[in-house]
């Protein structure tokens, strides 16, 4: 059952467009990733999603109900998280400053409470430095510390834009062991990646977009398989 | 080029105008207005030349105007300099101003060199409002208006200031649009890192920018003293530089003319509706600025060039 | 000599609260919105106005004046962030040169609508000023320059309270440090800003209204303001609460005692010169964190 779409988005800034009738679905409960080389449009479309950026053509569509012209708030109002690539954090307030603004839809006291100590199960580190900065944070803390940002305001699907980036090998599993996690938790998990091969590892269904266009889509085994890897690591001019 | 022919000939009909204008008005009011209305083009060009050229914000420009006056009125009262050299001093001690004011500025963008200049600006206003022994404080200096060697004729004073304003606009346009300073000034604005790893000498340019805006500002301040004949501190206040900001703006930033044009038209309109008692001028253009701002950022240049291409 | 000293440290820093006052006003505007107002001190003229029409119908004093002067100026300060400043937004941020621009044809409008309406003639708000003074020894001070100290520090902290420790304050803090990922928290960035630049004209309304007993209304008289404003932003840094409050009071107290050794009158150009210095040697000012170069 898809939870996300995307259909037919067109969208860019200024007078180009970067997305040219890009389509997407995003089925509940599910990992769907996005692969492309750089300049494919993989952010673009994440914004489109997001509300960053208004298509001029074509449709978003969560749950069901157009958002296409929503504002961004209301889609994290409506269940939608969001982690950007970069600094999607406060740098100079704390770690519960930063989890408190996750939860700024959050009015009942007892649930943020609840899910604040959730989170700092989840993640110890963080309940070690909530009264530090974040600024002090390490690549990999400030990468849970969105994660449990996100988980705040306890989203139905959270899109995450290249959460691997900046981070050694092993950081990078133990953030996809989490997300692995919150996967079999029955969270839908849209992820567009740099890191293919880790992608792979734990997506459902993986579209893979190049120059604003869809150009692949299949289960992870199938791309494999195709010998398509190459291509799609390299970029069309490859095959 | 289609574009050029068209500015070739808007430009052209505009001088011939101006020129023949004085016979057809008749009136002194008129004539006046129209006289001050070009230095105030002087003025808003030499702004441009500093902002939508080299880049830099200079909310300080009130301060060579009023500098260039104070300097011409002094040397004429003081030591009986002719006004035609006190056009060249004002204009020149200016640009030294404008050094001055360029210097701290060099590492500064965006609101930060705009504040700066303000600074230099305001302490210029203050220095001359206070030290009343050399610039007589809020009386200011009352010169005999007019110029040496001419009859003293509102028609003659419209002359000459019209071929100042002319040359002023002129050169400032050639040196900016046409010329290779108005190149690297450009290449500057957009990106003055880029511009200093391809070898160009930022700081020298920044302060040439400055010290040319500043000369041509000098000089049309100069032209006021001589003018009007009276000088006071108010020609260094910040609402002056207000006007100005304003008048580029609508006109078109970036293009020289078009500030030109904009000031006479926007300060000729204004002084005619004083004269004719109203209050709501500065009323009506703060409000013009705003529409501008919100439905025509590019200034009136800016739908003129959408048209023409 | 000393008492002189004294005395004028005292009378700067009266001033200084007001000045840190505007400071912290025009750097939650600015730290929000990325916005330079130059209009900011219209804000404060039509607080100063409010107050006057309301003393020729009798009513006066602190609270009676600052309040109603506070409602006028939030009313106005909402409907120019979404008439004239939403317009220019991108991405969370206000076109910093159309922004600026705007400012400047505001505050020509703003300060000639006010001649226009009142004349140009000085407006004192007359008799209803706290009388009486404290006397600590040889130093006086007096009644009506405390009432502007305390209205300031009360305004002042209010406001460091509220950035500090509600919801609002810190949505507003999160959408002046990352607008993008505020919004991905929830936050309506065009929410944020109308309520920000209400609230800060606002606080320039109510310096407005409590110092008119003190000094004149006229229509221009927001410039000078607007200046005091920047200036001790520069000098604090912006984006820095604290630091307009240190700039604020510094500034108070170094224009005050420039009087020994400058005349009344060139005094006023303390100010400037310690923004260019800063702007020259610490453009970030002394507890800022922005880069003049970013």
């Amino acid at each position: 059952m898809a939870q996300l779409e995307a259909v037919a988005v067109t969208a860019g800034y200024g007078g180009s467009a970067i997305l040219k009738g890009v389509s997407l679905t995003v089925a509940k409960g599910r990992i769907t990733g996005v692969i492309g080389p750089n300049g494919a449009g993989k952010s673009t479309l994440l914004k489109a999603i997001m509300g960053y950026l208004v298509p001029s053509d074509g449709a978003v569509r969560f749950d069901g109900e157009d958002i296409t012209r929503l504002p961004t708030d209301q889609r994290i109002r409506r269940g939608i998280g969001y982690i950007a690539q970069t600094r999607s954090h406060f740098p100079s307030q704390t770690v519960q400053e930063n989890l408190r603004i996750g939860a700024y839809l959050v009015r009942d006291r007892q649930l943020r409470s609840e899910r604040q100590s959730e989170v700092f199960r989840r993640f110890p580190i963080l309940a070690e430095r909530r009264r530090q900065p974040a600024a002090l944070l390490s690549g990999g803390q400030l990468r849970m510390l969105e994660i449990g940002r996100v988980l705040m305001s306890s989203p139905r699907l959270i899109v995450l834009d290249e959460p691997s980036i900046g981070l050694s090998s092993a950081l990078v599993d133990m953030v996809y062991a989490h997300l692995r996690e919150l996967a079999i938790g029955g969270m839908t998990l849209l992820i567009v990646e740099q890191n293919v091969r880790k992608l792979l590892s734990i997506a459902d269904f993986v579209y893979a977009l190049e120059n604003g266009s869809n150009r692949y889509e299949g289960t992870p085994d199938v791309l494999a398989a195709g010998g398509r890897l190459a291509g799609l690591y390299l970029g069309a001019g490859s095959l | 080029m289609q574009r050029a022919k068209v500015a070739t000939l808007l430009v052209s009909a505009l001088l011939v105008s101006a020129l023949i204008a004085p016979f057809f008005v008749t009136n002194n009011f008129v004539l006046h207005a129209l006289t001050m209305s070009l230095i105030f083009a002087i003025l808003a060009a030499s702004w441009d030349l500093l902002f939508g050229f080299a880049g830099q914000v200079s909310f300080g420009h009130a301060g060579f105007f009023g500098l260039g006056a104070y300097a011409s009125a002094m040397l004429s009262y003081y030591a009986g300099l002719s006004p035609w050299l006190g056009l060249l001093a004002g204009g020149l001690i200016a640009s030294v101003f404008g050094l001055l004011v360029g210097f701290p500025s060099l590492r500064l963008r965006g609101v930060y060199l705009a504040l700066a200049t303000l600074a230099c600006s305001e302490m210029l206003r203050i220095v001359v409002t206070n030290w009343v022994p050399v610039t007589r404080g809020t009386l200011g200096f009352n010169l005999h208006p007019g110029f040496t060697f001419v009859p003293n004729t509102p028609t003659t004073h419209y002359y000459i200031i019209l071929v100042g304003a002319a040359l002023s606009t002129g050169s400032m346009y050639l040196m900016a649009a046409r010329s290779r300073l108005g190149l690297v000034l450009r290449a500057l604005a957009v990106d003055d890192i880029r511009a200093q790893a391809l070898g160009v000498d930022v700081f020298r340019m920044k302060l040439l920018a400055f010290s040319v805006s500043g000369f041509f500002a000098g000089f049309a301040g100069a032209l006021y003293a001589h003018f009007i004949g009276l000088v006071t501190p108010n020609e260094t206040a910040s609402s002056l530089t207000i006007l100005i900001v304003a008048m580029a703006t609508i006109g078109g930033v970036g293009t020289i003319i078009g500030p030109a044009i904009a000031a006479i038209v926007i300060h000729f309109i204004t002084e005619m509706l004083q004269i004719a008692g109203t209050v709501y001028d500065q009323i009506a253009v703060g409000l013009v600025l705003m529409l501008f701002v919100l439905f025509l950022p590019d200034g009136i240049a800016g739908i003129v060039r959408a048209k023409v291409t | 000599m000393i008492l002189d000293i004294l005395t004028y440290a005292v009378l700067g820093i009266m001033t200084g609260g007001l000045y840190a006052l505007l400071g912290l006003s025009l750097n939650l505007i600015f730290g929000v919105m990325r916005v330079i107002n130059v209009a900011h001190g219209e804000m404060l003229t039509l607080g100063a106005y409010t107050a006057v029409l309301l003393a020729t119908v009798g009513i006066g004093g602190p609270l009676l004046s600052v309040v109603p002067a506070i409602l006028v100026v939030t009313l106005a300060g909402l409907i120019i962030a979404r008439v004239l400043i939403r317009p220019l937004t991108v991405d969370g941020r206000v076109h910093e040169q159309r922004g600026m621009v705007m400012s400047l044809g505001l505050s020509l409008f703003l300060s000639n609508a006010v001649l226009a309406i009142f004349g140009p003639d000085y407006q004192r708000v007359p008799g209803l000023m706290v009388r009486g003074a404290i006397e600590i020894g040889d130093l006086v001070l007096e009644g009506q320059r405390l009432v502007i100290l305390g209205g300031s520090l009360v305004l002042a902290t209010a406001l460091m309270l509220f950035l500090r420790f509600t919801l609002l304050g810190l949505a507003m803090r999160a959408v002046a440090e990352n607008p993008e990922a505020a919004q991905a928290n929830g936050v309506s960035v065009p929410r944020i800003h109308l309520i920000t630049f209400g609230l800060g004209s606002a606080l320039a309304g109510a310096a407005g209204a409590l110092i008119t007993p003190v000094t004149y209304a006229f229509p221009a008289m927001g410039f000078t303001y607007t200046m005091y404003a920047f200036i001790t932003v520069i000098i604090g840094g912006l984006g820095s609460v604290w630091g307009a409050v240190l700039a604020g009071f510094l500034l108070g107290i170094a224009e005050s005692l420039s009087v020994i050794w400058l005349t009344t009158g060139y005094n006023a150009i303390v100010g400037p010169a310690l923004m260019l210095l800063t702007l020259v040697l610490r453009p970030q000012g002394l507890l800022g964190q922005r880069l003049a170069r970013a």
